[in-house]
């Protein structure tokens, strides 16, 4: 069930400078309008995870553990490995996040970063499946939002490709049916590496990477997800706003302009 | 053993069920089904079956979660677990609850809240029968439930999935096309409006491919709006219920 | 009229059931548009009832306190009737007890005193005709349909009260109740308010209900 969620109170005055800027394509703390805020990422810091990734994009910090281990296959694909996300909004992260079973944002989240991941074909299942039909190795992703202060979607699909792209698997040999860790370790090669880019939305303006403030007076949000190749692999309408066509369309291209900047920063591409 | 995969346009251009690309599958829309609702829909796209109740305004518990400035939506969407092929169980799934979510965002921007304060609407989405796009033919399906209820709205909106199988795009996608074409595409649209407040995909398209589904979704959106506005009209224009339209 | 379709444009006064969205005056409801000089608005096929301060709606005591009565008024909003209002502004928690005065299940005719969209809306019963009623049976009537049963300056309520020979109480709410102790007639005057639910804007409407009333003429 799905129940309204009481918006946190913004004052008039805040409200009301945020949408004067606005209207002049101009943000409050100075960003143009499509201009992300600070990206930092710090990979490894995990000992115990196989993969590991700290994202802060401004002041919203995701931390993203990437934990392998053997498993069964799902019986209708029996010849790929396993990839399952998981995200959990901490409650020391925001005073709207409570402490218990995983509600409708953190589920909605974990399915986008998933949707990302696996729709970009980012990662070869099929190399995971150490004995097809039977044994396979499982990915978890678990994504732990430690501190929000708006759009927790970017920073989450980016600590997770991070996390990926730094995550090292054990090499099996396969002794008759039991597969025994040879010591080895090789990286997880990654095929592609997804981007996410998130628009807020206000009457006719929107703007890239909402922050704290901006997202509490936002309408709805847009998020696109692209391939290195510029194809869209997730894409997702947030919260309870609504958006023309030509609004969808329009956040479509500046937001792979937007993926492709970042491509660039993290080495992903050279162009 | 790899299975071949399944051929989803044949040499004429047609779709598994016979159907060209941008045809929707039949629809057929009885309201007032529920008597006990205070208003409901059953809905049937294809093979789709849903029916939607909608119970409200009326009190909030627990007292603590209401507003003192707009009504509340409660919405669930929920498959029963003789819906699909494998039973599934009774209890709500992660799916399920973003689904319960993103309905639940698509119907915020119609409903006219404001004029209820401290009251909440229930909307109940039972997908009985499902064979792809459920999410917006129960959207649908809750528009027609919620002005049946005579909750005022300030527009109806009307869904429908598009996606890609074989390479072509594909419109009002039914079962075998969501599990193996190469995306799925949710989308819903309020014609008077020209607004979307549902957009999801899930899949791999080319930018153009994208564009190119946006707009066959909206039009197969509109054309559902029609169907969902006859169905409405015809409701007062029973024999019993004739009223003599008064104009200026 | 379905929700959302235009009918008028935004210079016209957005009457009931009508919202401006975009420029434009749309309805907001299933039903017919109405235009006049005054605006355009939108007479409902179903509508539940909003309560108005000055209303007298039929309610069904739901819950007791220690001071005060919550009324099921067939609205989103419960009706609250205050102790103090049967009792008196001295009333004595300790040796009044609402509960013995009204408890759950009486039928109340009440009026609305006071109703905004902070508080849930405020009833009394001191006023002339209001209070328990002992004994009737409850009918629902859709809301927007009440001011055809009562008729202009009340018409159509006294015809039907003379053709039936009993009274007939008829709350905003929709709520009627019929007091005849005769199930043949009280059978024809349930039939008489659905008829008038169905039909209100033909002509030739309280012909029709006298005659069903009167039992002169057959009803389809």
């Amino acid at each position: 069930m799905s129940v309204t969620r009481d918006r946190p109170v913004i004052s008039r005055v805040l409200h009301q400078e945020l949408m004067d800027l606005l209207a002049r394509d101009k943000r409050m703390d100075g960003r143009a309008l499509h201009e992300f805020r600070k990206i930092e990422v710090e990979t490894g810091m995990l000992k115990k995870a196989e993969g590991s990734a700290l994202v802060s994009v401004g002041g919203t910090k995701v931390l993203v553990g990437i934990k392998v281990d053997l498993g069964s296959p799902f019986p209708d694909t029996p010849n790929q490995g396993v990839l399952t996300v998981n995200a959990e909004l901490l409650p020391l992260a925001s005073p709207t996040f409570e402490a218990g079973p995983p509600d409708e944002r953190s589920i909605a989240l974990a399915r986008y970063v998933d949707r990302s991941i696996r729709e970009s074909k980012a990662i070869d299942l099929e190399a995971l499946a150490l004995q097809p039909g039977k044994i396979v190795q499982v990915l978890y992703i678990d994504v732990y939002v430690l501190d929000y202060n708006g759009n927790m979607t970017d920073t989450a699909v980016l600590a997770a490709v991070k996390a990926l792209e730094n995550t090292n698997l054990k090499k099996y040999t396969l002794e008759g049916d039991t597969p025994t860790f040879n010591g080895e370790l090789a990286p997880l090669a990654l095929k592609d590496y997804p981007v996410s880019t998130t628009f807020g939305i206000i009457g006719e303006k929107f703007f890239l990477d909402p922050d704290l403030e901006e997202e509490h007076a936002a309408e709805g949000f847009m998020s696109y997800t692209y391939t290195q190749g510029g194809n869209l692999c997730a894409v997702m309408k947030n919260e309870q706003g609504y958006l023309t066509p030509s609004q969808i369309l329009d956040m479509l291209d500046v937001g792979w302009e937007k993926a492709q900047e970042i491509g660039r920063s993290m080495n992903w591409r050279k162009d | 053993m790899t299975e071949e995969k399944t051929k989803l346009i044949d040499e004429e251009g047609l779709r598994t069920d016979g159907r060209k690309p941008d045809e929707l599958r039949p629809i057929r829309i009885e309201l007032g089904y529920l008597k006990h609702a205070d208003g409901s829909a059953l809905y049937e796209q294809g093979k789709c079956k849903i029916l939607v109740a909608v119970f409200g305004p009326s009190e909030v518990h627990p007292k603590h979660i209401e507003l003192p400035d707009r009504a509340i939506l409660k919405v669930r969407y929920h498959m029963a677990p003789f819906s699909v092929d494998e039973r599934k169980s009774p209890a709500p799934s992660r799916r399920e609850m973003e689904l319960s979510m993103v309905v639940r965002n698509a119907l915020e921007p119609i409903v006219m809240t404001e004029l209820f304060p401290r009251t909440v609407i229930e909307i109940f989405i039972e997908i009985l029968q499902a064979d792809g796009g459920t999410r917006v033919a129960g959207l649908t399906a809750a528009a027609l439930a919620l002005a049946d209820a005579g909750i005022p709205l300030r527009g109806l909106v009307a869904g429908c999935a598009v996606g890609k199988a074989d390479g072509t795009m594909v419109l009002d996608l039914n079962d075998i096309e969501d599990k193996e074409g190469d995306a799925d595409m949710p989308i819903a649209y309020i014609p008077t409006m020209n607004k979307v407040s549902l957009l999801q995909m899930d899949g791999l398209l080319t930018r153009d491919e994208f564009r190119q589904g946006i707009s066959m979704a909206i039009n197969g959106s509109m054309r559902i709006y029609a169907l969902q506005a006859a169905a409405l009209k015809s409701k007062y224009s029973q024999p019993e219920n004739q009223e003599k339209e008064e104009t200026q | 009229m379905v929700p959302g379709e235009v009918i008028g444009s935004g210079d016209n006064r957005a009457g009931e059931n009508t919202v401006k969205v975009q420029g434009s005056i749309v309805a907001t409801r299933v039903g017919i548009r109405r235009g006049g000089p005054e605006g355009v608005s939108v007479i409902p096929l179903k509508g539940f009832y909003v309560p108005r301060v000055g209303d007298m709606v039929v309610g069904i005591v739901c819950d007791v306190s220690y001071n005060m009565w919550k009324v099921d008024i067939s609205s989103p909003y419960f009706g609250v009737l205050p102790a103090t209002d049967v009792f008196g502004r001295r009333f004595d928690p300790t040796m009044d007890d609402p509960l013995k005065q009204f408890d759950i299940g009486t039928v109340l005719k009440a009026k609305i005193v006071a109703f905004d969209r902070s508080q849930d809306p405020l009833l009394t019963i001191r006023d002339q005709d209001l209070g328990k009623a002992d004994f009737g049976f409850l009918v629902r009537v859709n809301p927007s349909k009440i001011p055809r049963v009562i008729g202009r300056g009340g018409s159509m309520l006294s015809k039907i009260q003379q053709a039936s020979n009993s009274r007939v109480i008829v709350g905003q709410n929709g709520t009627v109740i019929i007091t005849t102790s005769d199930p043949v007639m009280r059978d024809k005057l349930i039939r008489a308010l659905k008829l008038i639910e169905d039909e209100a804007h033909v002509y030739g409407l309280t012909e029709k209900v006298v005659g069903l009333i009167s039992g002169k003429v057959e009803e389809q």
